[in-house]
């Protein structure tokens, strides 16, 4: 039963995961920004949350309908200033120059997360914060329970919305042809800042999630580096491998806690990203390059 | 009526066409011939909004195409089939052809439009479900041109349509390029090293060297034409 439990904690550990990584598989997939800033803004929109909350009472899950839309603005303003200039040069050349301005974009965020609200670690406590539904002996909490739920509803609904909608359909083709896709009468640079725009504003959702547990200034390249992992396993455009390959790392930190030991919780996940970049570099769940 | 109208074009500091002045008649097929490097591309470039003019003016039926973005053109009736295709090719055929018809009143009428274009390309109709990527060289010419024709244009641009494809692909493509334009009245601009089969496709011809026009006439006589055999088709 101890080891169904430690199961349980990985599965909720990895959709959350997945659900810091999927602005930045949007981000990276589409437009090959590699935004590495995008777990400091999930950190930002969890103070939002975090926020909320004390102020207004506000359930973090609530609040989502207005951090989201935040996110969304906040993610528009930085395409516009930071990354749109970028928007021309070769994938290669776009991906070193993002990841540059994304790390002073952290660092920026991170400062003045720390002058505002201090290093401090807070949370949020809600009435159901402690609250556990038991299944056949396992104790599942309801906020893991909730960010499954918000995990799952966030990826497939993106995954649908991409596959299905032409909107998305014109994501897929500028992802994979910008000029062709021109050419087709898609706005690109349109779609691409409402792209960035929605890419944040998933960060925002992880954000109310994050803030259930632990957020402080310090913790958004840790969430960075996770979600990074996730884009790796997953295979760069893949939607509804970031989930299962969230689940994966979050099963695995779990198994090696259960098996070695807490401290080599890190350790693992950057075993089977290593492994992955060796043996499959394009993700488990990506297509092989030219195929 | 397409006006290309003493055009200045320039690739950073290299100039790539010089004063390039060119007419594509509703309804008909007009070629560009020219080797490699001559100068084709950019045209087609130029009037895709894909590059901009340092002089010059490109319109059609009287709009002004150069000041308009990439985007805008296909609204306005011009479509551009890409050199080396440029499908998409993670796509599935359906997928391509809907994102062909992604503005204005052919977003409305696609599965109409499609219709028609398996009717013109069968073998898209069974590959449908196929992703772009899985398709022979002539299929996916076959998909790029379905594409262009997904947004309903009058006038269909294309870029090098014989670009390594066997010699029997490209006359079956060729006669469909032929059917649509007698049948739809849809114009043709078509740029191509092949010179023989571009000449015999074409009802009008223009060749160009080193940016600059350098012949034009109607495609028949240039075919015939000392010149164009003896630099061009390797007959003294």
């Amino acid at each position: 039963m101890e080891f169904a439990q430690f199961l349980t904690y990985g599965i909720i550990n990895g959709a959350i995961y997945a659900l810091v990584a999927i602005g930045l598989a949007l981000i990276m997939g589409i437009m090959g920004i590699f935004n590495l800033a995008q777990g400091s803004l999930a950190m930002l929109a969890a103070y939002a949350s975090f926020f909320l909350f004390q102020r207004w009472g506000l359930d973090p899950f609530l609040s989502l309908a207005l951090t989201m839309p935040a996110g969304f603005l906040c993610g528009l303003l930085l395409h516009k200033g930071l990354f749109e200039w970028m928007s021309g040069y070769a994938p290669g050349q776009k991906l070193r120059n993002s990841m540059l301005v994304a790390f002073g974009l952290v660092l920026v965020i991170e400062n003045i997360a720390t002058v505002l609200w201090t290093a401090n670690e807070r949370c949020v406590t809600t009435a159901y914060s402690g609250a556990v539904v038991s299944v056949e002996g396992l104790r599942v909490p309801y906020t893991g329970l909730a960010a499954v739920g918000l995990s799952m509803v966030v990826i497939f609904g993106l995954h649908f919305f991409l596959k299905r909608t032409l909107f998305g359909k014109s994501l897929w083709a500028i992802s994979q042809d910008h000029q062709t896709a021109n050419l087709m009468g898609i706005n690109v640079r349109r779609t691409t800042l409402i792209s960035f725009g929605l890419g944040v504003a998933l960060s925002a959702a992880a954000g109310a999630v994050i803030s259930l547990y632990t957020v402080s200034p310090a913790v958004g390249l840790d969430w960075t580096n996770k979600a990074l992992i996730l884009v790796v396993l997953a295979g760069v455009g893949s939607i509804k491998g970031i989930f299962y390959s969230g689940l994966l790392l979050g099963i695995v930190e779990v198994l090696s806690v259960y098996f070695v030991g807490v401290h080599y919780t890190g350790v693992a996940g950057l075993v089977i990203f290593i492994l992955v970049l060796m043996f499959r570099p394009q993700g488990l769940f990506g297509k092989r390059a030219g195929a | 009526m397409l006006e290309l109208s003493q055009l200045d074009i320039y690739h950073g500091d290299l100039q790539a066409l010089w004063n390039v002045s060119l007419t594509v008649r509703d309804r008909e097929i007009t070629t560009l011939i020219g080797s490699n490097g001559a100068g084709k591309s950019t045209a087609l470039m130029a009037i895709a909004g894909l590059l901009k003019p340092a002089k010059g003016t490109i319109s059609f039926n009287g709009v002004r195409l150069d000041k308009l973005p990439a985007h805008k053109i296909v609204d306005i009736g011009i479509s551009m089939v890409p050199e080396g295709r440029r499908v998409f090719p993670e796509m599935t055929v359906t997928g391509n052809l809907e994102i062909g018809a992604f503005v204005g009143q052919a977003r409305r009428e696609r599965q109409k439009t499609m219709e028609w274009v398996y009717e013109v390309f069968p073998k898209l109709r069974d590959r449908a479900r196929q992703q772009a990527s899985t398709l022979s060289g002539g299929e996916q010419q076959m998909l790029a041109i379905g594409r262009a024709l997904m947004s309903r244009p009058r006038l269909l641009l294309i870029d090098e349509l014989s670009l390594g494809l066997a010699p029997v692909v490209v006359e079956k493509i060729s006669e469909v390029l032929r059917e649509i334009n007698k049948a739809n009245g849809i114009g043709i601009f078509l740029v191509e090293q092949n010179v023989q089969m571009a000449l015999e496709l074409a009802d009008t011809g223009y060749i160009i060297e080193n940016g600059r026009i350098v012949g034009h006439g109607d495609a028949g006589t240039l075919l015939e034409s000392k010149e164009v055999k003896e630099a061009y088709l390797g007959i003294a």
